[in-house]
């Protein structure tokens, strides 16, 4: 009765009817989109099946489809893959054993029909040896008659079983992954700071800890809109103390187990903006931050300014008039009005941060540095204590793979009988995999054994 | 010389290349199929050092390290890198397995690769890469999925030309489903390139061209039953002269169990370079660059998937000693669930893997 138990768990019959029953609710969940009630699948279902919208996603929530991967029954179908793998390994694991630690014999009653057998004349030994090289080789003498067996890659054998048990750490790795560890989003504007993490469902979590913005840069390839890097200077705030620190995209920031990566990024436009100047008379400016509609005096002189308006990405349009392209801070600008000491208005200019002499005006300059709190930047922040436990499993399955397919034990047995200067050879051969390229083999064996010389 | 030149070049080379298998099919002369032969290291040849060349072009343009700038990172240089493990696929079975009868099959799936880049033009340029690409991760990702899927789809052609030698009645389900298959295959390509050759003489092709997009935005009802019809008009000519294969196999002597074990064999190439390449270093990179190592991302998942279908084909074939037509169907299967993993997903449905649809 356990016995027929286990033979079901270990059977490879269930690990392909579970391979297809995986392979097929998961595509399930590719087509109708997680976690989305307003998803095209949904309107598509409802409308064919006569449904109304709500009831459909009710009913796709109530089955798991709505999130399936995190479903009970999905779950379990990888739990009964796991348990299947487990025993099936387990099960087998002795007669792996043996066959690992079991050396290759001399077989005298191995040469049959699937045998080759051909007559030379001359030091067939010797050749036989030469042929032999690389392998492990035992031979044995008896009268006229000498034995050979050799074999290579014997540890071929246990590519397989690396390879499952690579996939069952991977498994476990990822049921605590699931279980324990998390992921979210953490949006910050710039100058400000948050410590709850919040997640698809919008459901939130707080750290212990918080994330401070401090700056956020876009940098483009020349003359494109393609960005070649994103980056944000953050600080981790924790009880009063600080860490400075600089978050990339694939350059990620860990700290005690919570790994913060940038993710997104957008412009927040907002009366709040501070921008930071450098102004004054040519070879003397002094760095200020000013507002919107906040007069400052430029340093020197009697005259002040206020920006009025900012562009994240001013270009020019094939009219040559100016526009804002896009909400990427491609090209920022601030337009600066002058004023004289009795407010009467100068006029106006575009500053360009990246032109600093378009703030140039006779001896006074007006450099645009910077702008705050225009930009904020999206983290996700993960946490999964079973994070190296998945690439150890990682490790162990592509280990496997390569062992197991890249490899093969082989195992040659030859029989050389000196029939008065005639020798009389039969050699037979078995290999682990690619089985009909035996006689390929043996030929080669025979080829070079009865070549000249 | 410039590397879109050779790239061109030995496009050309494939495509005349197939014609001249196709020749050698029909006429059977030996001097044919030795031209074809060279003709298809001649390509291969160029089309070697274009890669290289393009390699250097994109280091020194963008500045970026070596192992950084291997091209693989757009549509355009990842289905030429595929078209290049084809073909040289195509040299090593023609040295193992002395014929050149699958000479016809793999060129022409390299030539359909090539055509396809050919006519997705717009991308041709060397691009810089948006930030999330620059990851050795990324790069040891797509490019040994790239050689994973090459194998793939020899084992596709393989297994195709085994249930075509088996001549199983036209009513069997096996055979249904791979003529069907094959239509498909066919037809989908067709209509790829031919949804862009439309796309381009409106032009509506500017810098991001959406494979389809243009042919279904328009479409209407009538639109879609024209479609539908000439796919199963498409389907049924296979279906009707899927047998002829095996006539002419038989002309060239080609032995059905020598196309089964190589498809097990291709299979066996791709699978563990699929798992590392595919699955695991997809993963690492997902974990550095997006904190998850899997997220369900419908690209993801179809991976997976396709790994399944080929894990039961190893179980079925290595286990449960599974060679017949059973066997290379689930091998169709496979390559079905590929194509889909690289387009169809692109197509229909969207995740984080988007840069693929350029
Ligand atoms: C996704 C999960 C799995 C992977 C990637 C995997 C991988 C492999 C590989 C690569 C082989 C060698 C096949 C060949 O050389 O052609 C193999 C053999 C085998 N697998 Fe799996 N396997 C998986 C799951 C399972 C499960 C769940 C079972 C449970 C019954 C199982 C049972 C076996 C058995 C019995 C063999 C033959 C072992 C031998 O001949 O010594 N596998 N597997």
């Amino acid at each position: 009765m356990l016995k027929k138990i286990l033979d079901f768990w270990a059977s490879v019959k269930l690990a392909m009817f579970l391979f297809i029953m995986i392979a097929l609710s998961s595509s399930l969940g590719t087509f109708i989109q997680q976690n989305d009630s307003g998803s095209k699948a949904v309107f598509w279902l409802s409308d064919k099946l006569g449904m109304s919208h709500e009831q459909m996603y009710t009913w796709l929530v109530k089955t798991g489809l709505a999130d399936m991967y995190s479903s009970w029954w999905f779950i379990a179908l990888l739990v009964l893959f796991g348990v299947n793998l487990t025993v099936c390994t387990f099960y087998r694991l002795s007669h792996v054993y043996r066959q690992l630690k079991t050396p290759v014999a001399i077989n005298r009653n191995i040469f049959g029909e699937n045998s080759l057998s051909f007559e030379t004349e001359g030091d067939a030994e010797s050749k036989v040896k030469d042929f032999l090289r690389g392998y492990s080789v035992v031979e044995e003498k008896d009268g006229d008659t000498a034995y050979f067996a050799a074999e290579k890659g014997r540890f071929a054998r246990s590519g397989v079983y690396i390879t499952h048990l690579g996939i069952m750490v991977i498994l476990i790795a990822a049921l605590v992954g699931v279980t324990v560890g998390f992921k979210g989003n953490l949006g910050v504007v710039e100058g400000q700071s948050d410590d709850t993490v919040i997640f698809l469902d919008k459901t939130t979590k707080k750290l212990p800890f918080s994330v401070r913005l401090d700056n956020f840069d876009v940098k483009y390839y020349e003359n494109s809109v393609k960005p070649e890097l994103y980056r944000s200077d953050i600080a981790i705030v924790e009880n009063g103390k600080e860490i400075s620190k600089e978050v990339m995209v694939n350059s990620p920031i860990e700290y005690k187990g919570y790994r913060i990566f940038q993710t997104n990024h957008g412009f927040y436009p907002n009366r709040d903006l501070a921008f930071i100047i450098n102004t004054g008379k040519e070879g003397n400016l002094k760095k200020i931050a000013v507002q919107f509609g906040q007069k400052f005096s430029i340093p020197g002189t009697e005259i002040s300014a206020e920006v009025t308006d900012f562009a994240p990405s001013l270009g020019q349009d094939s009219k040559g008039e100016l526009v804002n392209f896009n909400t990427l801070m491609m090209n920022p600008a601030v337009k600066v009005e002058a004023f004289d000491e009795k407010d009467v208005s100068l006029g106006y200019k575009w500053v360009f941060q990246n032109y600093p002499e378009s703030g140039q005006a006779g001896d006074m300059k007006i450099e645009f540095v910077d702008v705050i709190g225009a930009q904020y930047s999206v983290f996700s922040v993960t946490y999964d204590p079973a994070d190296y436990l998945v690439y150890i499993g990682f490790f162990i399955l592509g280990l496997g793979v390569v062992i197991a397919f890249y490899f093969r034990h082989e195992r040659i047995w030859v029989r050389i009988t000196d029939n008065g200067g005639v020798k009389e050879i039969s050699a037979a051969a078995d290999r682990s995999k690619f089985r009909s390229a035996i006689p390929e083999l043996l030929e080669k064996l025979k080829q070079s054994v009865t070549k000249e010389g | 010389m410039n590397s879109s030149v050779l790239f061109g070049i030995s496009s050309i080379t494939y495509m005349v290349t197939m014609a001249v298998y196709v020749a050698y099919l029909i006429m059977k002369k030996e001097i044919i199929g030795k031209v074809a032969s060279w003709m298809v290291i001649f390509g291969f040849v160029c089309h070697t050092i274009a890669f290289f060349l393009r390699w250097v072009e994109f280091a020194d343009t963008y500045k970026l390290g070596f192992f950084h700038s291997i091209p693989v990172t757009n549509l355009y240089e990842s289905l030429l890198f595929f078209a290049w493990c084809v073909v040289a696929g195509n040299i090593w079975i023609e040295r193992r397995y002395k014929t050149k009868f699958m000479g016809a099959f793999l060129t022409a799936i390299a030539g359909m690769a090539v055509a396809f880049v050919d006519t997705v033009g717009a991308a041709k340029g060397i691009q810089p890469l948006v930030p999330a690409l620059k990851s050795n991760w990324l790069l040891a990702h797509a490019t040994m999925s790239f050689i994973a899927y090459a194998a793939f789809s020899m084992s596709f052609v393989a297994a195709v030309l085994h249930l075509a030698s088996l001549r199983l009645p036209r009513r069997s389900g096996v055979y249904i489903f791979w003529t069907v298959a094959l239509g498909t295959f066919v037809f989908v390509t067709l209509f790829v390139v031919g949804d862009f050759a439309a796309a381009l003489s409106a032009k509506a092709v500017e810098g991001a061209y959406k494979p389809l997009y243009f042919t279904f935005k328009k479409m209407g009802a009538g639109g879609f039953a024209v479609l539908f019809l000439v796919y199963a008009v498409v389907c049924t000519v296979f279906w009707f002269s899927g047998g002829k294969l095996a006539c002419l196999m038989d002309r060239f002597s080609i032995d059905s169990k020598a196309m089964e074990e190589l498809t097990y064999k291709m299979i066996s190439v791709g699978f563990p370079i699929f798992t590392v390449g595919g699955l695991i270093f997809g993963a690492v990179w997902a974990d550095k660059a997006w904190g998850r190592y899997w997220s369900w991302d419908p690209k993801e998942t179809w991976a997976l998937i396709t790994w399944l279908i080929y894990a039961f084909y190893l179980h079925a074939r290595y286990v449960k000693d599974w060679t017949g037509a059973k066997a290379s169907a689930v091998a169709v299967a496979g390559f079905v669930c590929t194509i889909f993993t690289y387009i169809g997903v692109n197509l229909l449905i969207s995740g984080l893997h988007s840069y693929g649809a350029l």
